[in-house]
């Protein structure tokens, strides 16, 4: 009988084994367990899934009828497909086109799918998660923009870290923070949480997770943290100050945490301020914004920083600073703001009453 | 039970009118129905059968869980789905973009060489009759494939 | 009406410079329904695995009444699931059943077969069991191209060989001014005679192909609904051959350039 011809204008070049051949591809774009690659591209194994650690619940488990079956078919027109997109990738010079045929050439592998979805993605091992590879950086994007970029411009909005910081944020890239183990909250921040004086006694540390296509060798960033609710109580009003600033900072695609190890005395601007707010004042916004350097120049260390009463428009629009992330926490008092304040060297609290004098 | 009760009941009131053994034939009828668990008119249990047919009430299958490499043989047994519909669908198009063309072409060829033939092939065709012996496929064919005699 | 002039298949004669010509793509649409390919039919298979194991609980008791025979039949039928005993390990899991439905497996639904199979069936016995007809005829086993019933689930296109042993879609010169598709239509019935019934879509051509000597071949597409192409008299009609062809095999037997200019009017399927 005569089978319908589907691929008679453009032949599918059938035994183009672009996703098995591992001579010539990333490590990042295979499962790194041979049992698990082996039930996935051949078919469950009789004991049941290896991914399923309890051998009771192996013997439960079921898979859908003529599964595999049909997934070998899918994943033989998959791969055809992306041979097809690799011999067009040979042809291409032209950068952003070839960035978007790597994309797609990856994109269906189920490999990479399972590495991507089933994996630490913050804390990336770059072995099974390569963010220098353009198919997981889009992934990563795409993971990213489903949750985490909502989340962070929810806060930032209705906490209005913008518009009292800057006007507003063009999400690009990933930040996230951590404060050191040793502060006892060992976990990345979520955007707005309020934290103890405790956690925060020690600078954090920053993860820029870059998605776009950027030179990782010349980008420069910079790091600001400020407070925009310290009580000006002369002009009865609030100021802005500096917590923490870094510049000049330099990150890769998968080395990218910005810790000590990163950056000497040459970066900073200002030394880290722990956030110790005065007493009956309400909860503080600490507002982490980090900026991509204009044409890979560096930021000259300004001699007349006043981190106290810190205009972070002004100093954006000076140095030329793309904001690309942000991110922000909440402190209030606490009882031990004042060992937090005598280790810093500062003042004693200040309690602040609801009448006037 | 509550029939059967009443039956007995209907039975004694027999006995007291007519004084004589009651016609045992009236109640215990071979394959007459006796019991109405229920206590509804068929009708009524019958609305119920078919409510009963439409509400997911007892009637839902276990939530399916997926291992993790089923899941993704599922993700990628649908995409490749997906793929291959869209390349069906961009092919189609293309097809039909052509014959557009095409049409659109023999057209204006016909307009500059023949005037006459164009206006004939131009009008209006309103009220022309799709044919009724067009048969639609159908999966296997019928005893008789093909009907050879025609007469006009 | 339809008016013959014989004589005027001019199929062969090398047609005149600047002359009007009208083809027909006659096609014979599809008997039965397409062929599945690999990917197809597992995609279903699997799809239909899916659906009935998250389907609801069949409602046996609304198709079949209670204490009917057709019940009974349905009933015996059925494959039971295995119900949970107290003290026996049941290594996948213990049974969870709803309305005699094993919720974590697909169900099974058997319906009983109207008639048995056993037995010489006869025409006449009604409940004799349903046999469909091959979806392969003779004419595909013989590989007779000339034959209409060859090749149920794909459209097919009537093409003619004239003289010169060139295969082409009949095509015919336009001498009056009565309509392209009139001109097809006539033609048609002078090389494959009166016992014809054809539709035509459409008076508009479906497309045009520029011949060197400047002539015109406009295309007319029609379908074939019934009767049968029968060859006239060569001699008078100069049409030699003629033959029921998918879109791949016209490819493999017209001129390259000729295919190019008609392929998007022929279907694949």
């Amino acid at each position: 009988m005569l089978r319908r011809r589907i691929h008679t204008a453009r032949p599918l070049l059938e035994n183009a084994k672009v996703w098995s051949d591992f001579s010539n591809r990333p490590k990042s774009f295979g499962i790194k367990s041979k049992l698990l690659k082996q039930a996935l591209l051949e078919g469950t194994p009789k004991y049941g899934p290896p991914s399923i650690k309890r051998r009771s619940n192996r013997l439960k488990y079921a898979s859908p009828e003529h599964m595999d079956d049909m997934f070998k078919i899918s994943n033989n027109f998959l791969e055809s497909k992306a041979a097809e997109t690799y011999a067009e990738i040979e042809k291409t010079k032209d950068k952003a086109k070839l960035n978007q045929l790597l994309i797609k050439a990856e994109l269906f592998n189920p490999e990479v799918q399972y590495n991507f979805q089933f994996n630490e993605k913050i804390d990336n091992n770059p072995e099974i998660i390569d963010f220098d590879q353009p198919v997981y950086r889009h992934l990563g994007r795409k993971h990213w923009e489903s949750y985490g970029q909502m989340l962070l411009m929810q806060r930032l909005e209705t906490l209005h870290v913008i518009p009292d910081t800057l006007p507003t944020l063009e999400p690009k890239a990933e930040i996230n923070i951590k404060f050191p183990y040793s502060s006892g909250l060992n976990k990345w921040i979520e955007p707005g949480e309020v934290l103890s004086s405790n956690t925060t006694y020690l600078p954090p540390v920053f993860k820029i997770q870059e998605y776009d296509t950027v030179d990782p060798e010349k980008q420069l960033y910079t790091i600001l943290i400020v407070n925009p609710d310290v009580p000006d109580l002369e002009n009865d009003t609030f100021k802005t100050s500096l917590a923490y600033g870094l510049t000049n900072l330099k990150v890769s695609y998968n080395d990218n945490m910005v810790d000590s190890r990163k950056f000497d005395d040459s970066n900073v601007l200002t030394e880290y301020v722990a956030p110790t707010p005065d007493k009956n004042i309400g909860k503080q916004r600490y507002c982490v914004w980090v900026f991509r350097h204009a044409n890979d120049k560096k930021l000259a260390k300004p001699s007349d920083l006043d981190t106290d009463n810190f205009n972070i428009r002004a100093f954006v629009e000076e140095n030329g600073l793309t904001p690309i992330g942000a991110h922000v926490w909440r402190s209030e008092w606490d009882s031990n703001v004042n060992i937090i304040r005598e280790k810093y060297g500062l003042d004693p609290v200040r309690i602040f009453d609801k009448v006037r004098d | 039970m509550s029939f059967l009760v009443q039956n007995s009941v209907a039975a004694c009131r027999v006995r007291n009118v007519s004084g004589s053994v009651v016609n045992a034939s009236i109640i215990f009828t071979r394959g007459k129905r006796t019991k109405n668990n229920s206590g509804l008119s068929a009708t009524e249990q019958r609305v119920i059968t078919q409510l009963s047919v439409m509400s997911a009430s007892r009637k839902q299958p276990k939530l399916l869980k997926l291992c993790r490499e089923d899941l993704i043989k599922h993700q990628t047994i649908q995409r490749s789905w997906a793929l291959y519909q869209q390349d069906l669908r961009n092919k189609r198009e293309l097809q039909l973009k052509q014959q557009y063309e095409n049409i659109k072409l023999a057209m204006d060829t016909l307009k500059n060489t023949s005037p006459e033939l164009y206006e004939i092939a131009n009008k209006s065709e309103e009220g022309r009759k799709f044919p009724l012996e067009m048969k639609i496929p159908s999966d296997f064919p019928a005893k008789k494939i093909w009907h050879y005699t025609f007469r006009k | 009406m339809l008016t013959f002039r014989r004589g005027m298949a001019t199929t062969a004669k090398k047609a005149a410079d600047g002359a009007i010509l009208s083809s027909i793509v006659l096609s014979r649409n599809p008997i039965v329904t397409p062929d599945l390919t690999e990917m197809e039919s597992n995609y279903y298979k699997y799809q239909s695995g899916l659906e009935r194991r998250l389907m609801w609980t069949f409602p046996d008791y609304f198709y079949f009444k209670k204490g009917t025979l057709s019940q009974n039949k349905f009933a015996n039928l059925q494959k039971g699931p295995i119900s949970k005993l107290p003290g026996v390990w049941f290594p996948k899991g213990l049974p969870d059943i709803k309305q005699s439905r094993e919720r974590s497996q697909k169900q099974n639904v058997l319906l009983p077969k109207g008639a048995s199979n056993e037995g010489p069936s006869k025409e006449e016995d009604l409940s004799r069991p349903v046999v469909p007809n091959s979806r392969i005829t003779e004419a595909d086993k013989k590989g007779d191209i000339s034959s209409i019933e060859r090749k149920l689930s794909r459209t097919l296109y009537l093409l003619v060989k004239n003289k010169g042993g060139k295969w082409t879609f009949p095509k015919f010169e336009v001498s009056d001014n009565s309509g392209l598709h009139i001109r097809v239509e006539t033609g048609l019935r002078e090389i494959g005679g009166e016992e014809i019934n054809t539709w035509t879509v459409s008076r508009t051509p479906a497309a045009v192909m520029n011949h060197k000597n400047g002539s015109n071949e406009f295309f007319i597409k029609s379908h074939i609904l019934g009767g049968k192409f029968e060859l006239q008299d060569p001699s008078k009609t100069l049409v030699t051959d003629f033959a029921w062809l998918t879109k791949e095999e016209i490819k493999d037997l017209v001129d390259k350039s000729y295919y190019k200019g008609t392929e998007f009017m022929l279907s694949e399927i």
